[in-house]
């Protein structure tokens, strides 16, 4: 089988990666060469049961022969060499930005995607002649800039499109003594479809390898010469994904980017411990819906659905045999902290049957601009706009001096988890999380 | 300065617990990339791991700065003081070598 690659769009992409990013600021931060040295990021937040590893050095790895995720501190083992730093979240998103920027001399705004923390996308279809005589040339001469300007090294795959460009990064580049890996429609065969593992490649996990290999697909050169008719009737639209990606083939277009139907917003968080009282638990779910109605705020944002999600402790869900549960409620749209509170601490009150919890999650949805308040027919107008005022007036105070500032005394009760989380950004060290 | 050496030693004074068997020393690298003096607190238990926290990071890019802080510092403590980043520099105002070997944080 054969594929017509003549109507697929070519580009020059670059997928550019940070090596082991945190790691590596924390390094570079304390002038050890981020490639040699023995470091490991590792967030002791009271929930973490212990230590949560966020990153680990190359070398660290190399030496105890760490896999990418080991996520435990009991899985580290203690060495002399070994250097154990807390994170600084706040430090990595500045150094993201930095290096974003250095990117932006390299391509248009609109040709660079940032797709994770440490991770961007780079369409230099239209620039990269201006800097070289191959795109490979230009990969170094942008390694070359982040490393002299920042000391931090990446590693970069490239491709004639974004999938091509990841897999390069994730199976090549990586492995690669140049930090440089790179797949074109011409070498598909001889790269993507010798992947070893099937697993290894972006998209497919072990779940859909499994399923794949129901259907006796074992790795990329076998799938890529299934019918992709027998694929999408297995598989579904995803199917027919698949079969792409091991053809190397992605029509996607950087310019265009994807809008979520609709957008939601919500936090979540797991408990430092398991949670058996009510007073304890509503008192966390206060503080999250406070923390999510600020946000929306911030946001200028109502929301028309509230969610509550309650995970239960391990030997909770041993005895009940259910997980958690999680209900959602369609509401007036609101952005009050104490109409949201009422909402979810109802829906709790409504399906808790005094099981153990260790996780909560609040989710608000169908969002829409707050284009002013809605009065309630059946309240007192001052009573509404006052209490409106005030929510506002809080969240100035807590913009200007920090959310501490200001907290419900609840909080300082024995449940309340806020005032910890208050300087966490994604659960870790570092920032305000309430903007 | 008073900024500088006040959030530093009130880090220093929250992290130095004087544990049995412990080592404890502060660590500060001349950050070329930034143009700042990063300052962390080390500190390793015999049988344990070796930590380094963050102590603070002092923007006022200038030696005759940094000096201030290393000699009010070293009025408050005992606490080794390693250097990096410091090649062939010297301090402005004793005019000794900032860090006698290539690297002392190493």
């Amino acid at each position: 089988m054969d594929y017509d690659f003549k109507n697929e769009p070519h580009g020059v992409y670059f997928l550019i990666d940070n090596k082991s990013f945190y790691a590596s600021v924390e390094a570079s931060m304390r002038g050890k060469n981020p490639l040699n040295t023995c470091l490991v990021v590792m967030s002791e937040q009271e929930n973490t049961n212990g230590g949560l590893i966020l990153a680990t050095s190359p070398e660290v790895k190399r030496r105890f022969h760490l896999k990418a995720n080991v996520s435990r501190q009991r899985d580290l083992p203690i060495d002399d060499d070994i250097l154990v730093v807390p994170p600084r979240m706040n430090l990595y998103i500045e150094r993201n930005l930095e290096i974003n920027n250095i990117f932006r001399r390299f391509v248009a705004d609109e040709d660079l995607l940032p797709y994770s923390i440490d991770e961007s996308i780079l369409d230099l279809t239209h620039s990269w002649r201006l800097f070289g005589n191959s795109p490979r040339e230009v990969a170094e001469k942008i390694m070359d800039i982040v490393h002299e300007e920042l000391g931090l090294y990446l590693t970069i795959g490239i491709g004639d499109n974004p999938v091509q460009s990841k897999l390069a990064l994730d199976n090549f580049a990586k492995k690669d003594p140049s930090r440089i890996g790179e797949i074109h429609y011409q070498t598909v065969p001889e790269t993507i479809w010798k992947i070893p593992e099937i697993t290894d490649v972006w998209g497919i996990g072990s779940r859909t390898a499994k399923h794949l290999s129901r259907i006796h697909i074992h790795n990329m050169d076998e799938l890529a010469h299934t019918d992709p008719f027998v694929l999408t009737a297995e598989m579904g639209l995803m199917g027919a994904q698949l079969f792409a990606t091991a053809w190397g083939v992605d029509r996607s277009n950087l310019r265009k980017q994807h809008k979520p139907k609709e957008a939601s917003l919500g936090n979540s968080q797991v408990l430092p411990r398991d949670y058996r009282n009510q007073v304890e638990i509503e008192t966390v779910i206060k503080e999250i819906g406070e923390q999510v109605a600020s946000r929306l705020r911030h946001h200028h944002r109502k929301a028309g659905v509230i969610s509550l999600g309650i995970g239960f402790s391990y030997a909770s869900s041993q005895d009940t045999g259910r997980s958690g549960f999680h209900k959602s409620r369609t509401v007036e749209p609101t952005d009050s902290d104490k109409e949201i509170v009422e909402y979810l601490i109802s829906m709790f009150e409504e399906l808790w049957q005094h099981e153990t919890i260790r996780n909560i999650a609040v989710y608000t949805g169908r969002l829409s601009a707050n284009t002013g308040q809605q009065l309630d027919i059946f309240k007192d107008p001052e009573e509404q706009i006052k209490e409106q005022k005030s929510e506002y007036i809080l969240d100035d105070i807590r913009k200007r001096f920090g959310f501490t500032s200001l907290i419900y005394a609840r909080s300082l009760t024995a449940g309340g988890t806020a005032i910890n989380r208050a300087n966490l950004v994604g659960g870790h060290n570092g920032g305000n999380a309430y903007e | 300065m008073n900024d500088d050496i006040s959030i530093i030693w009130g880090r220093v004074e929250q992290l130095f617990k004087h544990k049995y068997q412990t080592m404890y020393w502060i660590e500060v690298y001349n950050d070329r990339f930034d143009d700042t003096y990063n300052f962390f607190f080390y500190a390793k238990e015999k049988f344990g791991r070796q930590r380094s926290i963050p102590l603070h990071t002092v923007k006022d890019y200038h030696l005759e700065h940094l000096e201030g802080i290393i000699d009010e510092l070293k009025k408050r403590t005992q606490l080794t003081i390693k250097f990096g980043g410091f090649d062939k520099l010297y301090w402005p105002k004793s005019q000794k070598l900032i860090q006698r070997k290539a690297s002392e944080v190493e």
